[in-house]
């Protein structure tokens, strides 16, 4: 056992975190720095993040050099979900691309497909979404039923997405359509990738519960799309698919554990400022042991994830162990969330304005953990999987 | 970076889980309960002979000199084969509690604890459940260069057959912070031992007393009313060691749930089928798993006494006892009727789980220290 880093690894870090505080707008992460206020406002910082980060050499890390990317080693790419989260730097917008499509692409593209799309994917010119899920198939993915039909060399598609992430600012999306409607449901799918100012494409922005307008519903009206963009074979898409999951639930519990440990070293410091009845809300006893449980589970999450790198370092499969980390980050963050309103009391209440307490954050990350457990495959077919794959129980 | 054991320490816990399942099955365990002592000192010696309570020795004194993670694969075992022995108290915390004594204690104790000859206690609390070190039951005052000692230590394990006890007691009329650590043996006047019939029927408690015993300072681990120190790194080691059993005696509950939900049909179909099942299944794996981590990270800071080595016992304490009361209870619902009688074996599992709960500082109490270092 050995916790230490090497001193490339080591210096991998100190220059990224130089480079961080190089390439960070002033004063970003500071106290009182005015952050975007709507969801729109957002997507143009993230979406410049991106170029920042292709500029300094910082995208598509784990990708290999011959694709643009750096060829980073996991622990490299450890390192850097730590990193940014520890500047507090802005989600890049286009992560679903980086850390799904641009792998699956190389694994299943075509040459064609990798010269096109990969090195745009890195430099933020494509920010892409991902179309997957539909109004009658969520969890039951393969049930999907957007349809396309093969005319000449294009497919006419014709259907609808729903809870499409960032659809309204995309340029592409990736996304699942039914080509052939007899085969059993796994065997007729197309992965197909397709631009979303395509004629019959319109997108309606959904309100999540945040308020935010984060997601849309996509609809497709005869949309024509070169067969050429159909990655892998026509009906051959759900082991493509399966591919580009399997990359969701991988790194990226690392980024989001180093999220929540900035966040939670936040509440420790609001809980021993805010004040009730004479005395920091840190030293009430209910709260102290509730605090130090979410403290003592993050570190039961960052070892587990830990375990499960020298596991993958070790030539082993990211596998079904990754349900184990989704579920219990997701949950977690639940809970610290809801603690921290807790702690800072009624005013927690207030979302915006001077009697907001921290500027109406952690409300809002109270109503966002919410969609923790149900993206990316929900809470139970987490539990689903677990207990059939990993602990072998009768489907 | 590198988290995971090594193949030597792999193939210890393999000879351990090996010497365990062929000496230690549940039927024996049984057996024991209606024995005097409840102590197996074949299985103790088999042990020993796979280094057990060696590991953390010294060379000079027979020992094998390795570190703690060396031990740690072992204690899970241990744990898994609930084991009703002292091995904590005599092979880590009695070896770390001697590296700081004078060489004659050292020559006195550890060589038998090496071998195996010498099994050994420590005691600890009193009634009141206070946390420690405040919590200590017994009082000591000087008396010339004697200290004399008076007071109770209740649930001390195996008190009754013990060579030899560490007990950690406090100075009358000091601070909440002064700790001593003073060797008892066996015969010595003015103690005395009671058996508890505790919640565990396979580990078996007794209660000190003791009233006006007096000890000269070669009886004294560094000085009276200073060896917090000592007394910190013992206690952090035995947490981790008891985060590590309850890892153990997790998975066997858990596997004993998985495999009857796999076997045990209803409505014509395994019960595991049914997702009320399921999904508490895959939620002790996940509990497990996880802690299961942090036991072994706190393994490794209490190996290399990293500077969080407490927080990282503390917490692994605490969420791994918890964790396992929790797989245990978990698994008798999944067994139904079968679960809730004595002949099935998992209500040792459970009644375990509830005994190292309370060991060395309860959950609640071990929070307290994450809370304290961390804000
Ligand atoms: C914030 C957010 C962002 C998202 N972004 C995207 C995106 O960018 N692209 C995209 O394609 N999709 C996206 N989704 C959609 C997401 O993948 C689906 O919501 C999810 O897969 C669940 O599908 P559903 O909403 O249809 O719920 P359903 O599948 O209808 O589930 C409803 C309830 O039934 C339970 N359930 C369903 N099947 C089972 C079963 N077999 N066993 C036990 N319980 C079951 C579920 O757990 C859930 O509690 C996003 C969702 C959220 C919340």
């Amino acid at each position: 056992m050995d916790f230490t880093f090497t001193p490339d690894e080591e210096r991998f870090r100190l220059e990224l975190r130089q480079w961080l505080q190089d390439n960070l707008p002033r004063g970003w992460g500071a106290p009182g720095y005015e952050y975007p206020k709507t969801y729109e406002d957002w997507a143009r910082v993230r979406r410049q993040w991106d170029r920042t980060l292709h500029a300094g050499g910082y995208a598509g890390l784990s990708w290999p050099r011959e694709y643009g990317g750096r060829g980073a080693t996991l622990i490299e790419q450890v390192i850097y979900f730590e990193e940014i989260a520890r500047a507090r730097a802005p989600e890049e917008l286009n992560r679903g691309a980086k850390l799904l499509l641009g792998p699956t692409i190389i694994r299943h593209g075509t040459e064609a497909q990798k010269q096109r799309f990969l090195p745009r994917i890195l430099s933020g010119d494509d920010i892409w979404c991902q179309g997957f899920s539909e109004p009658n198939a969520g969890s039951d993915l393969a049930s999907i039923s957007t349809r396309a039909v093969r005319d000449g060399d294009m497919l006419v598609v014709n259907g609808q997405k729903v809870w499409t992430s960032y659809a309204t600012v995309a340029d592409w999306i990736f996304m699942l359509v039914r080509t052939d409607p007899e085969a059993p449901k796994h065997q007729g799918i197309t992965f197909l990738l397709a631009d979303v100012r395509t004629p019959g494409i319109t997108v309606r922005p959904i309100v999540q519960m945040t308020g935010s307008r984060e997601f849309a519903e996509t609809f497709f009206d005869n949309v024509r799309v070169p067969i050429a963009n159909v990655l892998g074979a026509v009906n051959e898409g759900w082991p493509v698919t399966a591919t580009a999951l399997s990359h969701e639930r991988g790194t990226l519990a690392f980024h989001r554990h180093a999220m929540i440990r900035v966040e939670l070293d936040e509440l420790i410091d609001v809980a021993r400022r805010v004040r009730r009845g004479g005395q920091p809300v840190s030293e009430e006893p209910l709260i102290r042991q509730r605090l130090a449980q979410c403290a003592s589970e993050l570190d039961m999450l960052r070892w587990t994830l830990y375990r499960n790198l020298t596991r993958q370092i070790q030539g082993g499969p990211a596998g079904a162990e990754g349900s184990i980390v989704k579920l219990y980050w997701s949950e977690l963050y639940q809970r610290i969330t809801e603690l921290a309103l807790e702690i800072l009391g009624p005013a927690s209440q207030i979302a915006g304005g001077a009697r907001a307490e921290e500027g109406g954050r952690w409300q809002f990350r109270f109503l966002k953990s919410r969609g923790d457990s149900i993206h990316s495959g929900t809470n139970q077919i987490q539990r689903n999987i677990i207990a059939e794959r990993l602990l072998g129980l009768p489907r | 970076m590198y988290f995971d054991f090594s193949k030597e320490q792999y193939m210890g816990r393999d000879s351990a889980r090996e010497l365990l399942d062929a000496r230690l099955p549940t039927t024996r365990l049984r057996e024991m309960l209606g024995t005097e002592t409840g102590f197996d000192r074949d299985v103790w010696r088999g042990l020993a002979e796979l280094g057990s309570s060696a590991v953390l020795v010294p060379e000079e004194h027979g020992g094998l000199a390795l570190g703690f993670l060396d031990l740690a694969l072992l204690l899970e075992e241990s744990g898994r084969a609930l084991l009703p022995a002292p091995i904590v108290e005599t092979a880590v915390m009695l070896p770390l509690a001697l590296a700081d004594a004078g060489p004659r204690l050292q020559k006195r104790w550890l060589p038998g604890i090496a071998s195996g000859d010498v099994v050994a206690t420590v005691a600890l609390g009193g009634s009141e459940g206070l946390p420690l070190p405040a919590g200590l039951g017994v009082r000591a005052h000087r008396e010339g260069s004697d200290l004399v000692l008076d007071g109770e230590a209740l649930l001390v394990p195996f008190g009754e057959i013990a060579d030899v006890v560490l007990l950690a007691a406090r100075m009358n009329g000091s601070g909440t912070h002064d700790v001593s650590l003073i060797l008892l043996e066996r015969g010595d006047p003015g103690i005395s031992w009671e058996r508890v019939e505790g919640l565990d029927p396979t580990f078996r408690t007794s209660a000190l007393t003791v009233t006006g015993a007096r000890v000269g300072p070669g009886r004294v681990i560094g000085e009276p009313g200073r060896a917090r120190g000592t007394f910190e790194r013992m206690l952090d080691a035995a947490r981790a060691a008891i985060a590590l059993q309850a890892v153990g005696g997790a998975e066997r509950a858990l596997q004993l749930a998985v495999d009857y939900a796999k076997v045990r049909h209803q409505f014509g179909k395994p019960i595991g089928s049914f997702q009320a099942i399921k999904h508490t299944c895959a939620d002790m794996l996940v509990a497990h798993e996880t802690t299961r981590s942090g036991a072994y990270y706190a393994a490794w800071a209490v190996d290399t006494r990293a500077p969080d080595a407490g927080v990282a016992a503390a917490m692994a304490k605490a969420l791994a006892t918890e964790m396992f009361r929790s797989v245990a209870g978990h698994a008798i619902q999944v067994h139904g009727g079968i679960g809730f009688t004595w002949e099935h074996d998992l209500h040792f599992y459970f009644k375990r789980a509830k005994y190292l709960e309370f060991a060395l500082g309860t959950a609640t109490q071990c929070r307290e220290v994450v809370a304290a270092a961390r804000f």
